[in-house]
C-alpha cells in the first residue's frame, strides 16, 4: 500500500530526439489534454478571487462578465472588519486557529507517540498498524449522532474542549499513518547506541529519535491543521453558538437578507489560503495525507 | 533492553484508549439507540422497540430516494472520475517539464474544504449570475439553465463539483501507478510493432488494476461521505431530489430529533461501508497473488 501511495518520482519519460516540427507536435499533445483540466481546477479558484475583489454591481450583471472588472476592496474591508449584524470574520479565524493548533498538539503528541511505539518496538503485531488506521474509514458523519448524545451527556456542547478533544482523538490515525513510515526508516541502531550510553528509553526517543522524525511530524502537524481547519459538521453540530469556526460562520453570510456573494468570496478567500498555500509547498506529500483524507 | 514493551504500551495506550473513545464507545451507543423509540418530549426516557426502526426506515419514501441519489452520484461519479483521472494521468506522464507545477496547481481543489467548494459552485451554477451559463450562452448561445433549483440539473452540479474536487487526485495516484511500470515493457511492445493504442490497452491498463482499485476505494469512500458540498449547492432540492445519504441521515437526527431512527440508519452506513473496505481488500489480495 505504501509503494501505492507513494508521491510519483518525477523521471524523464522519453529519451530527447532531434527535433523536428513532427516530433514537437508529438510532445504537444498531452498538453492538450491537460490544459481543459487546469482550466476546470483553476476556473472556481479564479471566481472566488474575482467575486472577492468585485463591486456588487458587477457581481450581480447577467450574464456575468467572465474578466475582471471593476474592481474593489470593500468586500474583504466588509468582512474583515464586520458591518451591523454581522461579525468581523477574523475572530472565527482566531477560533479556528486555536482550535486547530490545540487539536493539532494534542493529535501530535499522542499519535507519534503512537507510531514510535509500534513502529520501534512492533507491539501489537501486523495486527494493531491495520486496526488504527481502520478508524480512518468511518467518516464523522456516520458517528454523529452518538458524537452529539455523547457531548450532551457529558456537557461538551459549544466547549472549546469538546472541539479540540474530538479533533484531536480524530487525527490519530492520520498522524500514525504518515509517521509510521517515518520511524520505520529512521535506523532504531540510533536509539541502541543511546541504551548502551545508559540513557533510559525516554530520554532516547526524545533526544535521539524525535529530532530525526521531525520532517514527518512537521508533515503530519500541515495535514492535520488543514484538515481541522477545513472541518465543518463536528464544528457545527457540537458547537455553533459561543464557539464558532470559520466553516461555520460562512454559510451564515448566504442566509442573511440579501445573498453575499461578494462578501461570502471574501470570506471563502481568507478561509482557502492556508490550504492551498500548504498544498503549494507540500505537493509531494499530498497524496499520501490525502488518501486518508487527511484535508477533508 | 529491558522494559522496552512495557515502555512501547504506555507509549501506545493513550492513543488506543481515545480511539476506542471516539469509536467503539459510539457506535456501541449508537446501536443500543438504533433498537430503541426516543421521543420528542425529553422526559420520556426511550422505550426498547426492536427492530421497528429499521421497518420504519425501508417504508421511508425519503429515505429509499437518499439511497437512490446516493447511488446516482456514486456510479456515475466514480466512472467519470477514474476515466478522466486515467486520460489526466496518462497526459502528465508524457509531459517532461513542468510536470510537478502543473500537479500543484491540479490538487488546489483537494486542499480546499468540502464546504468552500459547495458555497463556490453554488455561486458558478447560479442561473442569472453564475459564471456557467455565461460561458455557455458566450460559447454556444444556450439558454440560461435553472441549475441548482431543477432535475436533472441539479445533480449533474453536485456530480461536477464532486468529480472537480477529485479527478486531479485520482490522476495522481493513478500516475503513481504508471511510473511503476518498467520502461523496458513499453519498450519491447513497441519493438513488436504494438500500436499506442493496443500498448494502452493490452499493456499499461493490466498493470494498472491494483491502483484502480485504490482509487476507486478511496473515491468510494469519500462520495459516501458526501455531507456539506451538496448541501451547500443544491439544499437537496429541488424538493428532495438531491438529498443524498449525509444529508438525510443529519436531517433524521437533528431535524426530525428521531434519534433511534437516525441510529439505525448510521449503523447500516456504518455496516455497507465495512462490507465495501472488505470487498476491496479481498480484491488487491487476489490481485496480487495472481501476479
Amino acid at each position: 500500500m505504501t509503494g501505492i501511495l507513494a508521491a510519483p518520482a518525477v523521471r524523464p519519460v522519453r529519451r530527447a530526439r532531434p527535433t523536428s516540427l513532427r516530433h514537437r507536435m508529438k510532445g504537444l499533445w498531452p498538453w492538450l489534454i491537460v490544459a481543459p483540466f487546469l482550466l476546470f481546477s483553476l476556473f472556481p479558484i479564479y471566481w472566488i478571487v474575482l467575486t472577492a475583489f468585485r463591486a456588487q454591481d458587477d457581481i450581480f450583471q447577467s450574464p456575468v462578465s467572465l474578466l475582471p472588472s471593476n474592481l474593489t476592496l470593500a468586500n474583504i474591508r466588509t468582512v474583515w472588519f464586520g458591518t451591523g449584524p454581522n461579525e468581523p470574520v477574523i475572530y472565527f479565524l482566531w477560533t479556528s486557529l486555536v482550535i486547530g493548533a490545540a487539536a493539532t498538539l494534542v493529535g501530535l503528541v499522542l499519535g507519534v507517540a503512537c507510531a514510535y511505539a509500534v513502529g520501534r518496538f512492533r507491539i501489537g503485531g501486523s495486527f494493531l498498524p491495520g486496526f488504527i488506521l481502520s478508524f480512518r474509514y468511518v467518516p464523522a458523519i456516520a458517528l454523529i449522532v452518538p458524537f452529539w448524545m455523547m457531548f450532551r451527556a457529558l456537557g461538551l456542547l459549544d466547549t472549546y474542549t469538546g472541539l479540540i478533544l474530538i479533533y484531536s482523538l480524530f487525527s490519530i490515525p492520520l498522524i500514525f499513518w504518515l509517521l509510521l513510515g517515518y520511524v520505520e526508516a529512521s535506523p532504531r541502531e540510533l536509539d541502541e547506541a543511546a541504551y548502551v550510553d545508559g540513557a533510559s528509553h525516554w530520554r532516547a526517543m526524545w533526544h535521539v529519535s524525535l529530532p530525526v522524525l521531525m520532517p514527518g511530524i512537521a508533515i503530519a502537524a500541515v495535514f492535520t491543521f488543514i484538515g481541522i481547519w477545513n472541518e465543518f459538521l463536528l464544528a457545527y453540530q457540537l458547537a455553533g453558538n459561543e464557539v464558532t469556526t470559520v466553516t461555520v460562520y460562512l454559510p451564515r453570510l448566504r442566509t442573511a437578507i440579501a445573498e453575499l456573494y461578494g462578501e461570502i468570496a471574501a470570506a471563502s478567500l481568507l478561509a482557502v489560503l492556508p490550504g492551498i498555500a500548504f498544498a503549494a509547498v507540500m505537493q509531494r506529500y499530498l497524496v499520501r495525507g490525502l488518501a486518508f483524507g487527511g484535508l477533508k | 533492553m529491558r522494559g522496552s514493551r512495557r515502555f512501547a504500551w504506555t507509549l501506545a495506550t493513550p492513543s488506543l484508549v481515545g480511539l476506542v473513545l471516539v469509536s467503539l464507545v459510539p457506535f456501541l451507543w449508537m446501536t443500543w439507540t438504533a433498537f430503541h423509540t426516543f421521543s420528542p418530549n425529553p422526559t420520556i426516557p426511550p422505550r426498547f422497540s426492536g427492530l421497528d426502526n429499521l421497518w420504519a426506515l425501508f417504508a421511508d419514501p425519503q429515505y429509499l430516494q437518499s439511497i437512490r441519489v446516493t447511488l446516482i452520484v456514486l456510479v456515475v461519479s466514480l466512472v467519470l472520475k477514474l476515466s478522466l483521472g486515467f486520460a489526466l494521468a496518462w497526459a502528465l506522464y508524457h509531459i517532461r517539464r513542468g510536470r510537478a507545477l502543473v500537479i500543484s496547481l491540479l490538487l488546489i481543489p483537494a486542499a480546499i474544504a468540502p464546504l468552500i467548494a459547495g458555497l463556490v459552485w453554488w455561486m458558478l451554477f447560479n442561473t442569472k449570475f453564475g459564471a456557467v451559463n455565461a460561458i455557455l450562452l458566450g460559447l454556444f448561445g444556450i439558454e440560461p439553465i435553472q441549475w441548482t433549483v431543477s432535475m436533472p440539473w441539479a445533480l449533474i452540479a453536485i456530480i461536477v463539483a464532486t468529480v472537480w474536487q477529485s479527478v486531479p487526485f485520482v490522476a495522481v495516484i493513478l500516475l503513481g501507478g504508471l511510473t511503476t511500470i518498467p520502461l523496458e515493457v513499453l519498450d519491447a511492445s513497441k519493438v513488436d510493432g504494438a500500436s499506442r493504442w493496443r500498448e494502452l490497452r493490452f499493456i499499461v491498463l493490466p498493470l494498472m488494476r491494483p491502483f484502480f482499485l485504490v482509487a476507486s476505494l478511496f473515491m468510494i469512500i469519500d462520495l459516501l461521505r458526501l455531507f456539506e458540498m451538496p448541501q451547500f449547492l443544491t439544499s437537496g432540492g429541488p424538493g428532495n431530489e438531491t438529498v443524498v445519504q449525509g444529508m438525510y441521515l443529519f436531517k433524521l437526527g437533528f431535524t426530525f430529533f428521531d434519534l433511534g431512527r437516525a441510529s439505525m440508519m448510521s449503523l447500516i452506513y456504518i455496516l455497507v461501508l465495512t462490507a465495501i473496505g472488505l470487498i476491496f481488500v479481498r480484491l488487491m489480495r487476489s490481485r496480487s497473488a495472481e501476479a
